[in-house]
């Protein structure tokens, strides 16, 4: 035999290659993204569209109320956005996201800018509203305005349940008021203007810097189910360093999945979280004003969803992505200790 | 075109594929061209398997994307602490199982493993005492601990989403704390 | 290269991150995936350095590259790969007009195609040979089988990719 090469270098990751346990398995699919244009035009005529056009070329400035069920009860919070040329601000206390020309951006507190996405080459086509969901326009007994405009109320239903109510100006299309309900018809989260100006007269326009730093590497390929349950259908995928960022939409709600190589360090978790179990993996959720993230573990992966979507869709996601586990223990232990004894060989 | 009248055992099978890559010996070389001389199957076999190695082997190679260099360079693997010279003894974890522990049919099929090679008895048993306590559950010790970063990620997340920039963008400026 | 003739992690990731890249795709057959695999491959060989014997070192790499690879195959697959049913050895059965396909064209993303459709033994047999140059005995040792299995993998990856190409593929074209 020719040099010795030794397999030393196998041993340590062999020996940590032997999974704790096995989640449910689902065929990982592998292939190309979904292109735009192939898809049939919606007939159904999604409100969402209308608001984010309005919002973009509108010029206005206002306040917005954030309110949302969170650790330790309701919580409500007051913001303030301006638009004007295309480009548009929401601004907290201490951070603000930016959207101009496609790109969104935020700015930390101490004045840093970070540019998070610059929009893919080609749009990610959603699936239709009205696969999954019955858009209808409700009219109130009374008229309902919002930050003094009227307004029209348009409810999207899944299987006869209220799942959102949208309250959108009557003139134009503005998204003013959002409500996500839960199964029983609560409110878990609204987001309303509360004060609108739709003709600013001496403020200036946001201004967002241009920025070109690097946004996540667009994957062209992507190692991710296609379709996940409750009609979330994959539509993008980005890389930045060990972390793979997989989109997915049931056309009203996006849900991102992340997927880092290693094992959960659970030290350095925010505190708040709930404790579930997903598969034979723990896991944690923590609730956020735009909706939830849930963390767990799987095999030789850490995941990390996050979406708006209800807490059911989110379950019946994570139980569903792949793990990586198999073999039986015999099987393991053989290649384990095969592959353990091989570099020993002078 | 000629009939064959060999039995399909008697054809090259994949000795056609140990010729075209250069790997018999010069007698079998011999006797299978022998054979291909007067069998229009195997030569039509031979045609073939030429054929798909012609067009494995230029196959162009692979270009990366862009990123990619960057992060190779510049991400320092989580090995950077490990030893550059792993001992077997260092990867065993502190709650090692006694050799004894190991199934006998997993030692029966180590020792049946094709090649034969010389090992040192006392190190295999403390290796297949690490890969024991691995299978029984306990931490694996080299998987590379990661926490995700959650505020990174609803941000990234909503940048991604589609939808209205406001009722999207507004949550995520809210102040909410995801350090510990 | 350093005088000891044993390279620097820097410089096997500068000047081989290309041809880790190249097999790394051909065996995973996607982007995300051959990633993962080359930093993985890098890991390895930056534990393994220490240990590394000047000779060949493209070999070296295709060796820790495949059984990264397998590895990776055999953590995700929830049971052993069903071994292919016997076949009679011949790669193709003589037909008139056999010739004709003799002269198709192939495309490199229905080859590559092709390769991901392949079982991972097979794919890997198949790579290291004709993607990779690697001789029998090489193959032998990355993969850690005798040299009657490596011939009859390559011979029937061969014919397996072929049969996926030219009487199953869709380009009508040939």
């Amino acid at each position: 035999m020719r040099g010795r090469i030794s397999e030393g270098v196998l041993v340590l990751v062999l020996v940590a290659s032997v999974p704790a346990g096995s989640g449910t398995a689902f065929a990982w699919d592998t292939g190309p993204l979904p292109q735009s244009g192939n898809e049939p035009a919606t007939p159904v005529e999604n409100p969402f569209d209308k608001a984010r056009e309005a919002a973009t070329t509108l010029a206005f400035t206002g306040t917005v109320d954030v309110d949302w069920d969170g650790a330790g009860g309701r919580h409500s919070d007051h913001l303030r956005v301006q638009a004007a040329g295309g480009s548009l601000e929401v601004r907290g206390e201490s951070t603000l996201m930016a959207e101009s020309e496609g790109a969104r951006m935020v700015r930390r507190p101490g004045g840093k800018w970070d540019l998070l996405w610059s929009g893919p080459e080609v749009s990610p086509v959603r699936p239709a509203l009205g696969e999954k969901y019955e858009v209808a326009t409700v009219a109130p007994p009374e008229p309902v305005t919002v930050a003094s405009r009227p307004t029209e109320i348009v409810e999207i239903r899944q299987a006869g349940t209220v799942r959102e109510r949208l309250f959108v100006d009557a003139a134009n299309g503005l998204l003013l008021k959002r409500e996500q309900l839960d199964g029983r018809g609560h409110a878990t989260r609204v987001v309303a203007f509360s004060s609108i100006d739709l003709e600013p007269d001496t403020s200036p326009p946001p201004s967002p810097p241009r920025l070109t730093d690097e946004s996540p590497d667009r994957l062209k390929s992507v190692s991710a189910p296609a379709a996940l349950p409750g009609g979330y259908r994959r539509l993008d995928a980005y890389r930045e360093d060990d972390t793979v960022h997989v989109l997915y939409s049931d056309g009203l709600y996006d849900l991102s999945v992340f997927r880092q190589r290693g094992a959960l360090d659970d030290g350095d978790l925010p505190a708040s979280g709930t404790r579930v179990r997903i598969g034979s993996g723990r896991g944690w959720v923590y609730g956020w004003p735009g909706g939830q993230v849930l963390v767990w573990e799987a095999g030789h992966s850490v995941f990390s969803l996050v979406s708006e979507a209800p807490t059911e869709d989110l379950v019946a996601v994570a139980r569903a992505l792949p793990t990586d586990g198999g073999g039986s223990v015999v099987d393991r232990m053989r290649r384990v200790c095969h592959n353990l004894l091989e570099p020993l060989s002078p | 075109m000629e009939t064959d009248d060999r039995a399909p055992t008697q054809h090259l099978g994949d000795t056609l594929s140990a010729l075209i890559d250069g790997e018999l010996t010069d007698d079998a070389a011999a006797s299978a061209r022998a054979h291909l001389a007067g069998c229009r199957a195997c030569e039509a076999e031979m045609a073939a398997v030429d054929q798909v190695r012609s067009w494995l082997r230029d196959l162009p190679p692979v270009e990366p994307p862009a990123d990619f260099y960057r992060r190779i360079r510049s991400s320092e693997p989580e090995a950077a602490s490990t030893p550059a010279t792993p001992t077997l003894l260092t990867a065993v974890p502190a709650t090692a199982v006694p050799a004894t522990a190991v199934p006998a049919t997993a030692r029966a099929s180590t020792t049946a493993t094709v090649r034969p090679r010389r090992r040192s008895g006392v190190v295999a048993l403390v290796g297949c005492a690490a890969a024991t306590a691995v299978v029984l559950g306990v931490a694996a010790p080299h998987d590379p601990e990661t926490t995700p970063p959650v505020g990174r990620f609803i941000e990234a997340h909503a940048t991604a989403a589609g939808g209205d920039p406001v009722t999207h963008l507004a949550p995520v400026v809210v102040p909410v704390s995801f350090r510990r | 290269m350093t005088g000891s003739g044993v390279p620097t992690w820097e410089e096997v990731a500068r000047d081989h991150g290309r041809f880790l890249y190249t097999v790394a795709y051909r065996l995973t057959g996607n982007d995300d995936d051959a990633q993962d695999l080359v930093q993985e491959v890098l890991l390895r060989v930056r534990r393994g350095l220490g240990t590394y014997q000047p000779g060949n070192l493209e070999g070296w790499l295709s060796r820790i590259t495949t059984n990264a690879f397998l590895d990776h195959v055999r953590r995700r697959q929830r049971r052993p790969a069903e071994a292919l049913p016997e076949e009679p050895d011949r790669v193709l059965p003589p037909a008139p007009g056999a010739d004709l396909a003799l002269e198709a064209r192939v495309l490199p993303d229905d080859l590559q195609e092709a390769l991901r459709r392949l079982p991972p033994d097979y794919r890997a047999a198949v790579v290291l040979s004709d993607v990779i140059g690697q001789s029998y005995e090489e193959i032998a040792v990355s993969l850690d089988i005798p040299m009657g299995t490596v011939r009859s993998r390559i011979h029937r990856g061969r014919g397996l990719l072929r049969k996926a190409l030219v009487s199953g593929g869709d380009r009508g074209d040939g």
